[in-house]
C-alpha cells in the first residue's frame, strides 16, 4: 500500500461546479507519466468514519457557497484529524469558493454568517456581484515558484489573518483584488481561487505536488520536465491576457 | 378572446408611450427589418418605467417560460401550436427576453390607444432578470425548463439563479416544472398548482461512469442519483438522503419514443418529432403541457407538430464542395448543451470529421479563456463513433480544446489545431479529409461567420 499514492476526492457530487473532475484525471495522467501508482477514493456525506491519515492527497473542487454549511457540519467531527493531516505536511488542494471552508468565518451577503473549519487563519466575505476572469499567478514553494494560469469565478473575498498566501497575483482578482495575494497556504495544504481543471492546464503544479509526495514516501519516479502542449497554451493565454481590455490593472 | 382595455388616467400616458415606441419601431424597420426586437421597448421604459403595467393585462393569460436551456424553442413551439389553433398570441419569438423585448412585443401588438386583441401572452423570460419582469407583469403561469450550469462569469453558480426564482415563486402561480431536473422539481412546494412534464427513458438515454459527478440535491446538498440521463443532468432521479425525487406518474410524460420513426406518444396520443434530438423532448413535453392546460386537446396540439420550424441557428446544414457541414450550436460555459451536441454526433456511426470550437468567452469585458465546462462532458461515445479527424480551432484556447481530446486518449496525430477563428483556414482543413460528413460544434457567432463566408464566396 505504501508504494501507492492515495488520493481522496471530497464531496465530488456536491463540489462539482466547474469541471473539477479534470483535476482527478490530471493527477492520474501525471502520475502515470511519472511511473507512480495512484488510487482515487471518494468521501461523501455517507462516510461517518474515515481515516484521512491513510491518504497522501486530499482534493476538494469548487462548489456552491450555499452547500458549505452542510459540508462543514459533516466535516466537523474530522477537524482534529484534518488539522493533524495538515500539520504533518500532507498534501491538500482545494479550489474556488470551497476554500472558504478552511477559514474561521464565512460571511454571506444576506448576513447569514457561519464559522468555517477554522483550520487556517483567514475569513471570507461573499461578494454582492460575481467577478469572472482569467488569472495569472505565481505560486510559492519552499525553494521555488511556479507560474499558474487559469480562470477565476470569484464570489467571495478572502482576507488573510495570520496565514501565508499561496502566491502573488500577476493578473486577475486573486483573494480580494486589493492586496495582490492569491490563495492560502499552510504547509502542503494549498487553497486557490484558480478553479476548474487547474492541474490540467498547469500540469507542472500537479507534478510538483506529486513529486513532493513521492519524495516524502521515498517512491521512485520518472522526472518530467516537458509539457509541450500546455506550455503552448500557457503562452497563448498569457499573451491574450496581457493585451486584453480589462478594468483590472495589469 | 380577451380585449384589454385601459383605465383612468393612464390612457394619455400610454398613448404617448406607444406613439414614441411605434415611431422607434418604424425608424428601425427602415434601417434594418431584422433589428428592433428590444430597442423600442428599452427606450419607452426609459421614458416610462411603468409602461408594461399600464396595460392592465389579465395575468392569468400570461405564461413565462424561463430556465437555463430550451426557453426559445419552447416559447416558439407554444406560440406555433396556439396560433395554428387560431388563438391570438403576443410573444417575443426572437429571443429578446428582457424587459425591453417584452415591452417591444406589446408596442408592436397594441393599437395606439393601448388595446391588445389577444388570447394569450407567451413570453420567454431571462432567468436572471425575471424579478424585474415579474414586477411589471406578474404572470400567473411559469414554465421552468431547467436550472443548470450556465454563464458562470455573470451568474457564478446555479444556486444564484435558483434563489432568484425562489424569491418570486408564490402560491398564486401555476408552475409547470420539469419532473426530471432536480432544481426545477424542487420548486414544487411553492404552489399547490403544479403541473409536471417529463420524458420516459428511451433509446438515447445514457449514463456516465463513476468519475463524473452528478449534482447536489437542492434541498440537502447530498448526491443526486440518476437512473439515466435523458439529456445531461436531466433524467429520473432521487436524492441519496432526503425525499426529493422525480415522480413516476405525471400527467405529461412523453413515452414510446421512436427516433427512427420520429414519433412519440403522450397519453396515447401520437406526436411527430419535428427535430429528433433527445434534448428537444423536454421542450415538446413542456409545450404540450402548457397548451393542453390552456384548453387545446392533445389531438389539436399533435396536429401542429408536423410543420413546426424552430428558430434558426440551433442545428443547421451547410453544403461545402459536396460535403455536408452539420452545425450543432452550443452555449459556452454550458456543459449540458456541449454534452447534447456530442451525443448527437455520436449517434452517427459513419466516418466523419469533428470540428470543435470552444472559443473565448466574449459576453462582456473582460473576455476570458474558459473551457473548463468540457470536463463535465463525456467524450467517450463520440471517440467510439468513427471520427476520422478532429479539428480544434479558435483563437487562444485551441490547445486547451485539443487537450480535452488527448485526455480521452485520442491520438495526437488525429487532431489538427488551429489558433484562429479564420473561416478559410477551417475550411481548408475540411478539404484535406476524405469523409463527406462534417460536424461542427461551436457557438453561434463562428457558425454565422462560416455561413456568411460560404454565401459571399459562392462556395
Amino acid at each position: 500500500m505504501n508504494d501507492i499514492i492515495r488520493v481522496v476526492w471530497l464531496f465530488p457530487d456536491t463540489l462539482s461546479l466547474h469541471g473539477e473532475r479534470g483535476n482527478i484525471l490530471a493527477l492520474k495522467r501525471i502520475a502515470n507519466k511519472m511511473n507512480l501508482n495512484i488510487t482515487i477514493d471518494k468521501f461523501d456525506f455517507e462516510n461517518k468514519n474515515f481515516n484521512f491519515m491513510d491518504y497522501d492527497f486530499i482534493f476538494l473542487g469548487a462548489g456552491e457557497l450555499v452547500s458549505l454549511k452542510r459540508i462543514k457540519a459533516h466535516l466537523f467531527r474530522f477537524i482534529p484529524m484534518l488539522n493533524e493531516y495538515i500539520l504533518n505536511n500532507k498534501t491538500l488542494l482545494a479550489t474556488g469558493t470551497t476554500i472558504a471552508l478552511f477559514g474561521n468565518e464565512i460571511n454571506r451577503a444576506n448576513q447569514n454568517s457561519f464559522t468555517g473549519l477554522n483550520l487556517m487563519s483567514f475569513s471570507t466575505q461573499e461578494k454582492e456581484t460575481v467577478y469572472g476572469d482569467d488569472i495569472i499567478a505565481k505560486f510559492n514553494f519552499p525553494n521555488s515558484t511556479i507560474d499558474i494560469i487559469g480562470n477565476q469565478i470569484q464570489m467571495i473575498d478572502i482576507f488573510l489573518q495570520n496565514e501565508d498566501s499561496l502566491g502573488e497575483v500577476i493578473y486577475g482578482y486573486g483573494n480580494n483584488q486589493r492586496d495582490k495575494t492569491e490563495g492560502v497556504r499552510k504547509n502542503n495544504a494549498y487553497l486557490t481561487n484558480v478553479l476548474g481543471p487547474v492541474l490540467v492546464t498547469n500540469p507542472w503544479f500537479g507534478y510538483k505536488l506529486l513529486e513532493n509526495i513521492a519524495e516524502v514516501k521515498q517512491l521512485e519516479y520518472k522526472p518530467i520536465n516537458e509539457f509541450e502542449l500546455e506550455t503552448k497554451s500557457y503562452q497563448l493565454k498569457y499573451e491574450f491576457i496581457r493585451e486584453k481590455e480589462s478594468k483590472i490593472r495589469k | 378572446m380577451i380585449t384589454i382595455s385601459i383605465t383612468g388616467g393612464t390612457i394619455m400616458r400610454l398613448f404617448f408611450d406607444l406613439l414614441f415606441g411605434k415611431t422607434i419601431v418604424r425608424i428601425i424597420n427602415m434601417i434594418n427589418k431584422n433589428r428592433g426586437t428590444n430597442l423600442p421597448g428599452e427606450y419607452v421604459i426609459k421614458f416610462d418605467k411603468n409602461f408594461i403595467k399600464r396595460f392592465n393585462i389579465d395575468t392569468t393569460k400570461v405564461i413565462f417560460i424561463t430556465g437555463t436551456n430550451g426557453k426559445s424553442t419552447t416559447t416558439n413551439l407554444i406560440n406555433h401550436i396556439l396560433t395554428s389553433n387560431n388563438k391570438k398570441v403576443i410573444s417575443n419569438l426572437e429571443g429578446a427576453n428582457l424587459l425591453g423585448g417584452i415591452a417591444t412585443s406589446l408596442i408592436k401588438s397594441s393599437s395606439l390607444d393601448g388595446k391588445l386583441d389577444v388570447d394569450f401572452f407567451i413570453f420567454e423570460t431571462d432567468e436572471r432578470f425575471l424579478p424585474y419582469i415579474y414586477q411589471q407583469l406578474p404572470a400567473k403561469n411559469i414554465v421552468i425548463t431547467n436550472i443548470q450550469k450556465d454563464q458562470v462569469q455573470r451568474n457564478g453558480d446555479p444556486d444564484y439563479i435558483y434563489q432568484i426564482l425562489c424569491n418570486i415563486m408564490n402560491p398564486e402561480m401555476t408552475l409547470f416544472l420539469n419532473n426530471e431536473e432536480p432544481r426545477s422539481k424542487s420548486l414544487q412546494n411553492f404552489s399547490d398548482s403544479v403541473i409536471y412534464y417529463g420524458v420516459e427513458k428511451n433509446s438515447r438515454s445514457f449514463t456516465k461512469d463513476e468519475s463524473f459527478p452528478t449534482a447536489p440535491c437542492p434541498y440537502c446538498y447530498h448526491k443526486i442519483l440518476y437512473s439515466e440521463y435523458n439529456t445531461d443532468m436531466v433524467g429520473h432521479f432521487h436524492c441519496s438522503h432526503c425525499g426529493l425525487k422525480s415522480e413516476t406518474d405525471i400527467p405529461y410524460l412523453i413515452n414510446n419514443i421512436n427516433f427512427e420513426a420520429t414519433s412519440f406518444y403522450l397519453n396515447e396520443q401520437q406526436f411527430s418529432m419535428p427535430y429528433s434530438h433527445p434534448f428537444m423532448l423536454y421542450n415538446y413535453s413542456a409545450a404540450i403541457a402548457v397548451c393542453n392546460y390552456l384548453g387545446l386537446s392533445l389531438q389539436e396540439i399533435s396536429d401542429c407538430f408536423d410543420d413546426f420550424v424552430n428558430i434558426g441557428g440551433r442545428m443547421e446544414v451547410l453544403n461545402y464542395k459536396g460535403k455536408e457541414i452539420n452545425y450543432i450550436r452550443i452555449k459556452q460555459e454550458n456543459p449540458e448543451t456541449l454534452q447534447s451536441a456530442l451525443n448527437s454526433v455520436a449517434e452517427d456511426k459513419s466516418s466523419k470529421m469533428l470540428i470543435l470550437g470552444l472559443c473565448l468567452l466574449k459576453d462582456f469585458v473582460p473576455y476570458y479563456t474558459n473551457t473548463f465546462y468540457s470536463y463535465d462532458c463525456d467524450f467517450k461515445p463520440i471517440i467510439e463513433s468513427n471520427v476520422e479527424k478532429y479539428l480544434c480551432f479558435s483563437k487562444v484556447v485551441c490547445y486547451d480544446t485539443a487537450n480535452r481530446l488527448l485526455y480521452e486518449n485520442v491520438p495526437s496525430d488525429d487532431i489538427s489545431i488551429i489558433n484562429s477563428d479564420d473561416v478559410s483556414q477551417i475550411l481548408s482543413e475540411i478539404d484535406n479529409i476524405s469523409s463527406n460528413k462534417i460536424y461542427l460544434i461551436t457557438w453561434l457567432k463562428t457558425f454565422n461567420d462560416i455561413k456568411k463566408y460560404l454565401t459571399e464566396e459562392g462556395v
